[in-house]
């Protein structure tokens, strides 16, 4: 198993990957320490629609922090096809068939390396959040931060969840077929949108979705936040399990 | 075994591990903060030290050319296996922290009865339906958010107990490395994290009591590690003895504490009892085994 968590380590260049995050996670402490938001220069400070003061500098690195985690979210996402592009290449193919392995340890390793990036990514979010924070100006910002923390887990564990949908087609129906299949998806959920844009309720959105608001009905339903955070990361470590149990059935069928 | 080699490689370690997060504290004391929670952002980052203990680990290890195996023998105990009944281990880790949170609460309340405050969990801001989840939330939490314990876990019981306890044996290893472990923490302790500064004995007291703490709680660590062949569980319980999962806590206003429990530090006195009992049937298992070998 070891070995074939090694492999895929390999296979998505996870050297250059540990010192781009490792490299980035530097550079983002350093600037936050260099520039943070508690300072009091007027020249950072901006007054927003409910009078408070906010400092621009906090912005940029709550900015920082999103595209961050739409970067490695994306990372998470792409893995999949690359896990199984890999493998697909006859060489590794017959490397892997002479091994003495079972198929079970084969579909397990592919569970257990995305688990594990997804923790490894939860891992280092969790830590941009608390040095973007550590240094932010107290106020709405700040609270978007807090929320931010609470809702941070809920985002790996919707690409976990992505994953336990996505490993099942690419193991046993093949890379090929598999991305006819996502991209199908994409292409209907891209239409409704799309068709939302065109017909749906803009005016609401821009009333009502904002950080601000977001930031209210995140201190208004504590309950809810608290419960979906206990109940989210269960529910997603049994839906992956039973994902498992189902790409194995189907790869014994196929075979 | 190779004594000397062993004991520069721990000493490397040591070095790495307490430069590292001493600086880290120290910079966070230096400009003139305190752990009073007038500042929680600010002190969950100098938290981050937490995972200064991990780096070392691995620079010792680069820097003495031990490889990085994930499992086996010499190797970091990164992997996870449930044979043999292993996953025993790690529900302990997750159980067992609240079972001794609500039973050191239960006898706080015993021994100082006017500390009961049925509307205290208004105070500290939870909802009242989350009452009954708070242990759960502990617990998931926890175990989600392992990564400031593993950070830990994966330098002290992943590389220094091994060595000690190659090189003392596993009972003078625990309470070696329970010390070293307690002192560790001992800048933030001179700061007030843990018990505060308003204590007789400030800060002698406290690196005692800490160093106490961390022999206990590390006898229980060293087991889980040592019969899982793993880290995890042992980050489990670490991150989920942080998370503090109590529902009896949300009763028990410590502001209102009188008699022998007005200092914050008397009342971990009586946190010794439960897991004092807890880590000598761990101790008691772990000699045993080692006999068997």
């Amino acid at each position: 198993m070891a070995g074939l968590l090694y492999k895929d380590f390999v296979s998505i260049g996870g050297k250059k990957l540990v010192a781009l995050l490792s490299g980035l996670t530097v550079l983002f402490t350093v600037l936050r320490i260099a520039f943070p938001g508690t300072t009091d220069a007027a020249f950072f400070l901006v007054e927003n629609e409910d009078g408070e003061l906010i400092n621009v500098l906090d912005t940029f690195f709550i900015l920082g922090f999103s595209v961050f985690l739409i970067f490695l979210c994306s990372l998470l996402n792409g893995w999949v096809k690359k896990l199984v592009e890999g493998d697909e290449k006859t060489k590794i193919r017959g490397y892997l068939q002479a091994l003495p392995l079972g198929r079970q340890t084969y579909i397990a390793s592919k569970y257990v390396f995305l688990f594990a990036s997804a923790y490894v990514f939860l891992s280092i979010a969790m830590c941009w959040n608390i040095i973007a924070n550590a240094f932010c100006r107290k106020g709405v910002l700040s609270d978007a931060l807090t929320m931010f923390n609470a809702l941070v887990p809920s985002v790996i564990y919707v690409m976990l969840l992505s994953a336990a949908l996505e490993l099942p087609l690419f193991l046993t129906i093949g890379r090929a077929r598999a991305m006819y299949i996502k991209t199908a998806i994409w292409l209907v959920i891209a239409f409704v949108l799309i068709g939302f844009l065109f017909f749906g309720d803009l005016e609401w959105i821009s009333q009502h979705v904002n950080v601000f608001a977001f930031v209210r009905w995140y201190q208004n339903h504590q309950f809810a936040i608290a419960f979906v955070n206990i109940l989210f990361p269960v529910i997603t470590l049994l839906l992956y399990a039973l994902s498992y149990r189902i790409t194995c059935h189907f790869m014994a069928r196929a075979e | 075994m190779n004594r000397k080699l062993e004991t520069k490689r721990l000493l490397l370690y040591l070095a790495f591990s307490f430069g590292l997060t001493w600086c880290i504290f120290l910079a966070f004391i230096l400009t003139g903060h305190k752990w009073d929670g007038s500042n929680p952002r600010l002190e969950t980052f100098a938290a981050l030290g937490m995972l200064m203990p991990a780096l070392s680990h691995i620079l010792t290890r680069q820097c003495t050319k031990e490889g990085f195996a994930v499992t086996g023998k010499d190797s970091m105990m990164l992997g996870i296996s449930f044979a043999s009944c292993k996953w025993f281990y790690f529900v302990f880790a997750m159980v067992v922290p609240w079972l001794y949170f609500e039973i050191w609460h239960a006898l706080a309340l015993l021994v100082s009865p006017e500390m009961f405050d049925p509307n205290y969990y208004q105070v500290i801001g939870i909802d009242k339906n989350l009452i009954w989840l708070m242990p759960l939330n502990g617990i998931v939490t926890g175990t989600v958010i392992s990564f400031a314990a593993f950070g830990e876990e994966f330098g002290w019981r992943g590389y220094m107990m091994p060595k000690l306890i190659k090189l003392f044996g596993i009972k003078k290893a625990v309470f070696a490395g329970g010390i070293i472990w307690g002192l560790w923490h001992a800048p933030l302790t001179c700061v007030g994290h843990n018990f505060g500064t308003d204590y007789p004995g400030f800060p002698y007291l406290g690196i005692l009591v800490m160093c106490l703490d961390c022999t206990v709680t590390g006898i229980m660590l060293t087991y889980l590690t040592v019969k899982s062949d793993s880290i995890w569980p042992a980050a489990i319980m670490h991150a989920v003895n942080n998370a503090n999962p109590s529902i009896l806590a949300l009763f028990t206003n410590t502001d209102k504490a009188a008699g022998i429990l007005n200092h914050s530090i008397n009342g971990y006195f009586l946190y010794f009892i439960p897991t004092a009992i807890i880590a000598g049937f761990c101790l008691v298992q772990l000699c045993r085994d080692k006999e068997r070998m």
